[in-house]
Order: C-alpha cells, then structure tokens, then sequence
C-alpha cells in the first residue's frame, strides 16, 4: 500500500500487541465492581436498601430489554458478515470498491443502502468486509454512515419530523462526517488501525506476521496468500464435501455473534447502569445555550445507547425544550456512537482508533449542531 | 488447566453451539411466558422470534463442526496446530491471535443475560425507574412523537392515559360528559397534593430502554381509599370525570370508583 503513516509503526505495533488486545477479565472486573460500588453506596437505610433492589431490577429490566432488542440485529449482521465470509471474495470487493479514496470515502457512506443493517449489526459486517480487503476509508464510512443512511431509519426519522430540516439535516449531516472520518482514516494504515484478527486474510500485499494465526476454521491458508484469491478464504472443512457451504457460513455467523456479542453485553451493561444511576434531568438540566445544548444532547445520545431505527422518537421528546442544532447533536452523533456501539468497535480496531472514531465525529458533529444554532438558528 | 481445557478445539465448538442454544432458549422463555414485552415493545416481537430460529439454527451449524471433528479429525496441519496454539501454556498471548477463540471472560459475559434471566424474576419498569427519568407525569407539556397523534382513539372511555394526555397537550380539554376509564400504577408525587396521586405508565417506542412515563394526576373522593392506603407502584382502574380546578391549567381526574387490578399483561403503552 502505497499509503503514508501519521503514527510511528513501531510503537503503534507493540503498544497494539501489548495493550489493545480485547477487553477481557480487566472489563468484566471493572463493571462488575463499579456495580458494586453504585450499589453499596445507597445502602444506608432500610428504605434505601429496598429502593436499591428495585433499581436493580430496574437496572436489570434495561440491561435486558436493551439486549433483547439488538440482538436481533447483531444476528443478522453476522448473518450477513457470515455469508460474505463464505460467497464474497477479494476479487468483487476490489472490483466494486472504487479506488480513489475520495470516491472510495462516498461509496462507503452510501454502503448502509445496499446493506441496510444499524449500528449493531453494521459492525461485524464491517469487521468481515475488512478482513476481505476492503479499504480503510470505506469501511470507516460505512461504520459512521450505515445507521443513518438506510432505509428504516429515513422513514423512521421522517415519521417522527416529517419533511424538514431535521430529517434532511440529519441524512446530509451524517453522510458529511462519516465521509470526512473516513477520509482522514486513509492516511492511515490498516494494520496500526485494525486490531489482527481483523485484518486476517486480508490482501496479500497488507500482509504482516500478526495473521499467522487464523481462527478455528481458517487457519490452513496461512501459508499460501499468493494463489488465486478466489480461494484465500475457503473454509478450512472444506476438504470434507460433506458439510455444504451454508453451514459454514452460519457457524462463522455463529463465532461472529458471540465475538460482537460481549462487546453488546458490555455496552448494554454500561448503558443500563448509567440509564438507571445518571438522573436524566441532570443532563437536561445543564445547559440550554446553543453551544452547551449541542454537547448536552451529544452526551444524551451517547448514554441512552438507543436503537437508531427510534432515536428520532426519542429526539421528539426533546425538540420543545432543545434547539435543532443540539437535535443534530442526537440524531447525527448518537447512531455513529455511542456506549453500545464504541464497545463493538473494540472487536474490530485497535483501542486508539476508537478512541478516534469517539472523537473525531463528536467533534465534527459538535461544530455542525453549533454553527447550526449559531448561523441558522431555526 | 481450565484454560486449556477452554481451549481445545472440540470444547470450543460445543460451548459455542451451546450458548447460541442457551440464548435462543432463554429467549423463548421469555417469549413464552408473555414477559417478553416487559423488555420490548410488541411491535417487534416478531423479530424476538426470528432471532430465536437464528440462534437455534446457528447453534446447529456447530454440530456439523463437531462431526467433522470427529470424523476427518484430522487435517494434521489443522487441529493439531489450534490445539498447540490454543491450550498452550502461553494461552493468554495466544488470545489475541485466536479472534474467535470463546476465553473465560467471554463465556461470562455471553451467559450474563442468561444467568440474570434466571436469577432476577422478570418485572417491567416499575416506580424505582421514575426516579432518575424525566417524568412527564403530571406535567403535561413533554412532547410525544406524532406519530402517536394519527392512532389515538377518539372513543372517551377507551382512551389510556397516554392518549389523555396527547389530548390535553394539543389544547383540546375534557367535556362534562367524558368519563375516563383507565389503567395504571400509582405514583406519590412529592410535589402532589393531598388526595392525590400521579396515575402513570411507561410509554415505550423500542425497547425499555427509551420508556418515557406519561401521567395523570388523580384525586380520590371521598370513600376511596386515600393515597396513603394506597402502595405505590400498585396498578389500580380509575374511573372517572376530569375537572379543571381553578389557578390550574391541567385537568384533574376525579375518582369516583378506584379498583386494584393485577399488572397487565401487556405493562406499557405503545406510542
């Protein structure tokens, strides 16, 4: 690849190796403690003690319903990435995939309508089309855009706004910042960005020593990334004609479930701790101006981790008291990221590009909502 | 040990077939016993049950995994090197190698919804979640989705609270000869007076992470029980006319029958 690196590789690579590995017993301790410390704080008075048991009830209620509902889409997402793993090779992915970087960063926005998957589900599906070479900046695109910009969620957001500023807004907003993240990211390369596992089986070119390990059911093309790349991903059971095509697909689809799957969980424990501890009056009540507003509702979204096919419903109950730019600030922001959706990202980039992938929308999104309630002030 | 026990290839595929499985059914249950709409709202029921299939078809993917095993058991370059890479001594390096490698944490963390289903019996929001949200209860001027306004019933005794409080939040304002008929659990207001009461439910969009609360105020007429009797958080059936009293821009509901009633089936109300 013929791409420059902003960052030194070298220490890239072994803070990656060392640190930005997956989160493992570190953040099951550390949620299972905080939990702990949240709960152990209220428990001074028989009263409190009860109110405790019923917050976690309800805590345990918002956990669930937040797993029940995304499961569903994480599914089909593995579904999807499982299939792709198994019918799409190289080949179509460069073929379709336009290669200037400008088009590239377009095409990757406008992904989510050809695969019209949210934020759960576009992530594994993401993780798979990168380990079939799909360039970074797409990819990134893809990410950012693909909650908004598909169909569901337009309709969604039109049920809810009607034609208007919001619902145009939000589509041209979000196609704006995921192109413009997508293309800072193409000055990056894959391997300081992806976490390895990612990048496996990715062009021959790209490839590097961290992929000398595949996963279960891959590991016999190691050694051979130079043949034709109609064949870089066959199943490793393939030599058995036994077991047909779609079976695989759906075991990958299976690994890819459970892989995503703890990044969910853990988002959605995050989430439903601080929906249940976090007063949402206390956000609301912090700042109406039209700068605080933006970052009020940024930082809403970002907690709340709903569904982005019925954000916009949730918006609704905030467009009396909140101006429109702080309404960009939820509606473009949140579907790109938030607790849930950083936490997924985890299984697919190293821990420092989604530490980028928070900041640079929040700060694109940020200067959007404010020049908004600045300059237009509808 | 346990680690290399985790991380021989066979036991790899049955926990994964296995927790697939477990989840469909843990799943099911909940669909089965009805409480499925304590998490969601019933409009997506049918994707609770489409996912229910996936999993259970997805967890028999793995069985063919596991027949392969034992029969071809074998591609010599194939399970030996997983079994070498996987359950060696240095296991922890190797976690990063082995992206679909099932480690202890993540077997926790997959089973948690399972383990908390079992062990929390399932409620659905309750007054414990009003104290951190913003309770449009009482106060009427929180916006609803519109799309709420085009299903509301017209027909006054059938309207819930959520379709009350659409109406007065739009201006229009209770005739003399409405009678209100309707469901919810009681919530002591601080701020409330004597007598009265927040009648409340939660209104959920998508799941119960998004529920809002929606109120109606109540006073209780003489003869009823007064709102001290009554515990908070129990569902009770109000019937009764709505009165605007004076100084106050909201109508009140004035009880004149108030029954205990058991938690429906159905816990919240659906914009």
């Amino acid at each position: 690849m013929s791409q420059t690196s902003p960052l030194p590789q070298a220490v890239a690579e072994r803070i990656g190796s060392r640190w930005f590995g997956r989160p493992r017993w570190g953040v099951a301790a550390f949620l299972v403690f905080a939990l702990v410390v949240v709960l152990a704080s209220s428990l001074n008075t028989p009263q409190a003690r009860f109110f405790a048991t019923e917050r976690f009830q309800t805590f345990v209620t918002i956990f669930l319903s937040l797993f029940i509902e995304a499961a569903p889409f994480l599914l089909a997402g593995s579904i999807v990435s499982g299939i792709i793993a198994v019918y799409v090779n190289q080949d179509m992915v460069e073929r379709y995939i336009p290669d200037h970087p400008l088009l590239a960063a377009l095409a990757g926005a406008g992904l989510g309508f050809v695969f019209p998957v949210c934020e759960c589900g576009v992530v594994p599906v993401t993780r798979r089309l990168y380990g079939k070479g799909l360039p970074l900046p797409v990819g990134i695109a893809f990410l950012l855009a693909a909650p908004v910009i598909n169909p569901v969620v337009i309709f969604s957001t039109y049920a809810a706004f009607g034609w208007g500023p919001v619902l145009w807004g939000r589509v041209a907003f979000s196609m704006l910042v995921a192109f413009t993240v997508g293309l800072i990211f193409h000055l990056a390369r894959p391997r300081e960005i992806l976490l390895p596992e990612t990048l496996t089986g990715a062009s021959s070119s790209d490839h590097c020593d961290d992929h000398s390990h595949d996963h279960d059911h891959d590991h016999d093309h190691d050694h051979d990334h130079d043949h034709d790349h109609s064949h870089d991903h066959d199943h490793s059971h393939d030599h058995s004609s036994a077991q047909p095509r779609v079976w695989q697909a759906l075991a990958m689809a299976g690994d890819d479930f459970l892989d995503m799957g703890r990044f969910l969980i853990a988002g959605a424990l995050l989430a439903a701790m601080m929906q249940t501890v976090v007063p949402q009056s206390t956000l609301l009540a912090i700042g109406q101006g039209p700068i605080v507003s933006v970052f009020v509702m940024m930082a809403t979204a970002f907690v709340l981790s709903v569904c982005s096919t019925v954000d916009a419903f949730i918006a609704l109950a905030f467009s009396g008291a909140f101006t429109t730019g702080s309404l960009f600030g939820f509606l473009v922001f949140g579907p790109m990221v938030d607790i849930k959706s950083s936490l997924l990202f985890l299984g697919v980039f190293r821990r420092r590009t989604v530490l980028y992938l928070i900041l640079l929308p929040m700060a694109l999104v940020a200067v959007i909502g404010v020049f908004w309630n600045v300059q237009v002030g509808v | 040990m346990a680690s290399r026990l985790l991380g021989l290839p066979k036991v790899q595929v049955a926990l994964k077939g296995m927790l697939l499985l477990g989840l469909g059914i843990f799943l099911l249950t909940r669909f089965t016993t009805g409480t499925l709409n304590f998490y969601i709202s019933s409009r997506f029921d049918w994707l609770t049950v489409a996912a229910i299939m996936g999993l259970l078809v997805v967890a028999g993917s793995y069985r063919y995994l596991l027949r392969e095993d034992e029969e071809g058991s074998a591609g010599p370059d194939d399970s030996v090197a997983e079994g070498a890479g996987g359950g060696g001594p240095a296991a922890g390096e190797d976690d990063h190698d082995h992206s679909h490698r099932l480690g202890w944490s993540g077997l926790v963390l997959i089973s948690l919804p399972i383990v908390l289903g079992i062990l929390v019996p399932p409620r659905p929001l309750g007054v414990a979640a009003l104290q951190n949200r913003e309770i449009s209860a009482g106060a009427l001027d929180s916006v609803l989705p519109a799309a709420v306004r085009s299903s509301r019933v017209q027909e006054s005794s059938e309207r819930t609270i959520l379709d009350w409080v659409l109406a007065f939040h739009e201006g229009e304002r209770p005739a003399e000869t409405d009678t209100a008929d309707v469901i919810g659990f009681v919530y002591l207001d601080d701020a409330s007076e004597e007598g009265q009461f927040t009648l409340t439910r939660f209104v959920v969009g998508c799941c119960a992470a998004d529920a809002m609360a929606v109120g109606l105020p109540v006073n209780l007429a003489a003869g009823l029980p007064s709102e001290e009797e009554l515990a908070e958080g129990q569902w009770v059936r109000v019937v009764g006319q709505f009165t605007t009293p004076a100084g106050s821009a909201l109508p009140v509901l004035m009880a004149e029958q108030l029954e205990t009633v058991p938690e429906p089936n159905q816990p919240y109300l659906y914009p």
